[in-house]
């Protein structure tokens, strides 16, 4: 009995220094970055990770005023946020029609949907700006944000947990007098809100970090740039100074967190408890 | 309020979709059934019945019969793939759920989990009602008649089954609907519960006063609720009818065997004609043929030869006399005031009931498993069925 204990005890310490080992790991860039930017400038040289004082804001206010930051936030706010609700949406609505519709070459469509998973965003780079630039579309919010509108996966996504509830829920709902629209708003929505509150919030944080197709679509416009290519701005080779890149990271981090910390209460699992039976 | 008229009715799932429905249900051996065919898999066929206003019909069967699929068809949650289905007179083939004014129970609940009970209820009634009082009012009283009034502000989730059923029955009743639909409402509850919820359905069901559609596969719930029993198999409709009536007329074996516990017991015998008189012969045990029943039979042109002769349980007795048939006594299974005494005669098992409760409240029980003894029963309590086709020979 007692050896049982001790084993079960090393094994909890060995898996707790392997957790935190890691936990370090992922969290240090982003303790390095807040430390650095409350760095001076001769500061930053030495090999110090903790700076002197972390009443030293004027890397930030110098960020906020060399490079525009706050048009370059309420940008990527507009991208992110817009670009996330109609990817929803469209995610939503198609999850739907292959979860519950029956139609010819159903099978197909959605292997075809799954099948661009497949394919690299990069490799898309080249046509996709061909094709906006010949739509006069460059330097628009719509241009950053049109090529994220659809997710094959968080269509998948949603469409299996839609599987997931009961054919009876549907059912009990026609009867009750809904059609499908009013179906998917007043239950199936409410119901799988952790998903798509998830899936929201991982949705934005890509879209609020995406860097390289908003820097090609908006590189003639510099006020229409989002943050994190206005970020980059910030260095330039003629002026190296990273600790105002660091403080500008760390403004950028904001609305994430903000959105994170608002929505983590609604990304709990369950939702279907009491439903059904047992 | 309404009469659910069905015509003809019948559901085929043609082969691609039969095949989806058995990938998802693999539980079900249904692959050599008679209903599989080319043109796909015929879960109902042929179903007829006038379901006449405020009438509550049960229909019973084992799984796999169409009793829940004729229902689904009357709530218009599956195709009619050919015949008529009138609510009231009105042809509904090809109208939504929502416009045919039908509520149904299902037997899994189905409650909204993220509604309160409250709201659960009132679901139904937002598409309907503007008035909010009147919405409330009507709430308050299916959840009154229920007896769930303290848990209207509750989530599903923190009431347990019982409840769970109520407020899916409130979510039904609370629209006044023209026809309540019911599939295997209590399946989910434990046996006491059961009968419970049983009992206040009756209740319910003369304060509700509308018609009432109710699927389930327990005969004791057919036979305790139903104004009439329709029992099916295979798609068919084997018989319809009171449960007076299937109990003491039972069409042919399948119902025979279906109604009643313990079921009813089926020996191999033969039947001689004497011009009028008609006598059951098995083994040493013969019995002239009841008077009425005769004539029955005369009527119905019987000549006689190999049937299958039934008994209910209930029927047998011991006897000391040499007409009789003998049998081994197998296992005794004791009921409370009554005995189950599993019997072999002839290789073929039977059962039979027996009280065994005294006057003095004590059991009486002389019964040794493994013994042979000797059983006989009133030709009275005989059913004549043929051999081959299974059908009661008097009816």
């Amino acid at each position: 009995m007692m050896r049982l204990k001790t084993k079960n005890a090393i094994k909890d310490t060995v898996v707790s220094i392997i957790a935190i080992a890691i936990g370090l790991i992922i969290i240090f860039p982003i303790i390095y970055c807040v430390c650095g930017a409350f760095k001076t400038e001769s500061e930053f040289l030495t090999p110090n990770l903790l700076p002197g004082s972390f009443s030293y804001t004027k890397n930030f206010s110098d960020a906020l005023r060399k490079g525009d930051l706050l048009r370059y936030i309420g940008n990527s706010f507009i991208v992110a946020f817009f670009g996330t609700l109609i990817r929803m949406v469209l995610s939503i609505l198609a999850a739907y029609a292959f979860a519950y519709f029956d139609f010819r070459f159903k099978n197909v469509l959605f292997f075809l949907i799954l099948g661009t998973m497949m394919i690299p965003g990069d490799v898309l780079l080249a046509t996709n700006y061909l094709t906006i630039s010949k739509l006069h579309m460059l330097n628009t919010y719509f241009a950053c944000m049109v090529v994220s509108f659809v997710s094959a996966s968080q269509m998948f996504m949603l469409r299996q947990r839609f599987m997931s509830v009961p054919r009876d829920m549907r059912e009990a709902a026609q009867i009750d007098g809904y059609g499908d629209l009013s179906y998917l708003i007043t239950i199936l929505i409410p119901i799988c809100r952790p998903v798509i509150t998830t899936l929201f919030v991982h949705s934005f944080i890509n879209l609020w970090n995406a860097y390289l197709w908003p820097l090609i679509v908006t590189a003639s416009k510099p006020a229409m740039r989002t943050i994190m290519v206005g970020i980059t701005k910030l260095n330039s080779w003629e002026d190296e100074n990273y600790q105002l890149v660091l403080a500008g990271v760390c403004i950028s981090l904001i609305p994430s967190m903000i959105l994170f910390i608002i929505m983590r209460r609604n990304m709990r699992k369950g939702g279907m408890e009491g439903s059904l039976v047992g | 309020m309404a009469s659910v008229v069905l015509k003809n009715v019948s559901k085929i799932y043609p082969p691609a979709e039969w095949a989806k429905i058995r990938k998802k249900d693999q539980a079900s051996d249904l692959n050599a059934s008679p209903q599989l065919s080319e043109k796909g898999f015929a879960a109902v066929t042929d179903f007829s019945l006038e379901i006449r206003d405020k009438e509550f019909i049960v229909l019973v069967g084992p799984s796999g019969c169409g009793k829940s699929t004729t229902l689904r068809m009357i709530a218009g949650l599956e195709e009619i793939s050919g015949g008529e289905l009138y609510i009231d007179d009105r042809l509904v083939n090809e109208i939504e759920p929502k416009d045919r004014d039908v509520a149904m129970v299902f037997q899994n609940y189905a409650l909204y989990p993220h509604m309160t009970v409250y709201n659960n209820i009132a679901f139904a009634l937002k598409k309907r009602i503007r008035s909010k009082a009147e919405i409330d009012r009507k709430v308050r009283e299916a959840a009154e008649i229920l007896g769930i009034t303290e848990y209207l502000d509750r989530k599903p989730k923190s009431l347990s089954g019982g409840q769970r059923q109520r407020v899916a029955i409130g979510r039904a009743i609370v629209r006044n609907p023209k026809v309540m639909l019911m599939d295997e409402p209590l399946s989910n509850l434990d046996a006491k519960l059961r009968n419970q919820m049983r009992e206040e359905l009756l209740t319910l069901r003369n304060r509700i006063d509308t018609t009432f559609v109710y699927v389930t596969h327990d005969q004791t719930e057919a036979m305790t609720l139903g104004d009439r029993i329709v029992i099916m198999k295979d798609g068919f409709i084997q018989q319809v009818g009171t449960p007076q009536e299937v109990f003491e007329n039972p069409a042919n074996t399948f119902v025979a065997g279906f109604i009643g516990t313990p079921q009813m017991n089926f020996f191999d015998a033969s039947l001689e004609r004497d011009g009028q008189r008609y006598t059951v012969r098995m083994g040493n045990f013969h019995a002239d043929v009841g008077e009425e029943a005769a004539r029955k039979l005369a009527f119905n042109n019987v000549t006689g030869g190999d049937i299958i002769l039934g008994v209910r349980p209930e029927s047998i007795t011991e006897t000391e006399d040499e007409v009789s048939f003998s049998a081994r006594v197998g296992v005794l299974e004791l009921m409370g005031s009554s005995v189950h005494i599993h019997l072999e005669h002839n290789g073929k098992k039977a059962i039979m009931v027996t009280q065994v409760l005294g006057e003095n409240g004590k059991l009486k029980m002389d019964y040794k498993p493994g013994s042979i003894m000797r059983f006989r029963f009133a030709r009275e309590a005989m059913y004549l069925f043929d051999r081959q086709t299974g059908k009661n020979l008097e009816v």
